[in-house]
């Protein structure tokens, strides 16, 4: 049958309707995503080396990032390496018109189409998924090296997915060998390994069938609820401070002369407790400035003050996001997925 | 004689460029045809790239469409034995690469 946009052939073996959507599918093309980055992360590995072997490699690492984006139809548009890991960018683009003279000259071609998934959003809620799969991978590797385990028994959530399971299990273990190589068998002793990304919001599928698993360190008492109230605490009484005394805003614990015991609240689930201290502080300090405003417009003699924090990014120490700017979320932002 | 140049990279005829390329390279009517349906998804970054490449290793375009066509077959299939196979031939390739790129010159 000759195939034309006219008279279009039945859809190929992995080919999707625009309604059909395989996980599984998203699975792969992630993980091929991932082998992306690896190759990226060892042509810079070759950084010193000749050219043409920085070609060859790049010339690979690019076949990947395409095939993986033309496969899930999205364009893998962009790469660059950050802290010693490569980071792909995968941002949805519209598909370019398919090349008329293929249909007429090239019908010939035994070539299967990619799988067509329609799918930002969904490739977007997977990466998520997958980072909340692997921190808890990792977390329970470390509580299960630390009550004695000696061997790699992964035991996933019962509410996980069979792809989830398989993500969960390989994190596991690659888990467990890093903490093993880290922790030479002469010396191993029980030792507490931190997840290593911060668990935050859990994906839908997650969060709708399960409550929100504390991610302390498995020696703190507290609940993660117990540590936001706490932080919220620190918060009130850092934004009360700098309101009073006319501090520069600064979202950072450590520029509010907290004690050593009130910031070791900040080492574990480091990032999403700061971020919450962060929010709150934000939310509390400029909703001050705001009603301030509103209520009696400070006098102009003084910018520094006046001027709501939000507006003065030059104030803020520059690592992070200006406060106007915070995340919400990971994998929000413009339709961009950064792959770690 | 140079393909391309950095100023290229911002071009978005480096696609045109390409197809012109593949086109008068040695793949056959299939390899091209595969190619040229697969450049509706390529973008100029994967085109400087390709074409450099190409540029430099003339004798290894056949072997790159293959990987590539390997690639799109094994994500397609979701065969992840596959992808293995690849990435170890892959790995194959750079070492061979390798050792030639060190060979000394005569």
């Amino acid at each position: 049958m000759i195939e034309s946009p006219e008279n279009p052939s039945p859809p190929a073996r992995g080919e999707r309707t625009q309604d059909e959507i395989d996980p599984e599918a998203e699975v792969f093309a992630a993980e091929a995503l991932e082998s992306a980055a690896d190759m990226l992360d060892r042509t810079r590995e070759h950084s010193t080396s000749t050219r043409r072997r920085k070609i060859f490699h790049e010339a690979l690492a690019t076949l990947m990032l395409f095939a993986a984006g033309a496969a899930t139809d999205v364009e893998a548009r962009h790469h660059s390496h950050d802290r010693g890991r490569a980071r792909i960018i995968v941002e949805r683009q519209p598909r370019r018109p398919q090349p008329p003279q293929y249909y007429v000259e090239r019908r010939t071609v035994v070539v299967e189409r990619p799988i067509l998934v329609p799918f930002t959003d969904r490739l977007r809620q997977h990466v998520q998924e997958r980072e909340t799969i692997q921190d808890q991978a990792a977390y329970d590797a470390g509580v299960a090296f630390r009550a004695g385990a000696r061997e790699p028994i992964p035991k996933p959530p019962g509410y996980y997915t069979a792809p989830q399971q398989h993500i969960y299990a390989n994190e596991y273990r690659a888990a467990w060998e890093e903490i093993t190589r880290k922790v030479p068998p002469a010396q191993q002793v029980p030792t507490i390994v931190s997840p290593r990304r911060s668990l935050t919001v859990p994906p839908k599928s997650v969060a709708e069938t399960t409550p929100l698993r504390p991610t302390l360190a498995p020696e703190a008492s507290m609940s993660e609820q117990e540590v936001l109230g706490q932080i919220r605490v620190l918060a009130e009484q850092a934004a009360r401070a700098t309101i009073a005394e006319g501090r520069d805003y600064d979202d950072r614990p450590e520029a509010h002369g907290f004690s050593r015991e009130q910031m070791r609240i900040f080492t574990t689930n480091a990032k999403a407790r700061r971020d919450a201290f962060g929010t709150v502080y934000h939310d509390l300090v400029t909703g001050h400035y705001q009603q301030h405003r509103q209520e009696k417009p400070r006098p102009a003699q003084d910018p520094v003050v006046a001027q709501p924090p939000a507006q003065r990014p030059e104030t803020r120490p520059a690592q992070g996001p200006a406060p106007a700017e915070r995340p919400q979320g990971k994998g929000e932002g413009g339709g961009m997925i950064i792959l770690k | 004689m140079i393909l391309v140049n950095m100023d290229d990279t911002a071009d978005a005829n480096l696609i045109e460029k390409l197809a012109q390329r593949l086109e008068a390279s040695s793949l056959s009517d299939d390899d091209k045809a595969f190619w040229t349906y697969m450049l509706a998804y390529a973008t100029p970054d994967m085109a400087f790239s390709m074409l450099t490449y190409m540029e430099e290793f003339p004798e290894k375009v056949q072997w790159a469409s293959d990987i590539l066509k390997r690639k799109l077959d094994a994500l397609d299939t979701k065969d992840s034995a596959a992808w293995q196979d690849i990435l170890a031939d892959e790995d194959a390739a750079l070492r061979e690469q390798e050792i030639g790129d060190n060979q000394p010159a005569i």
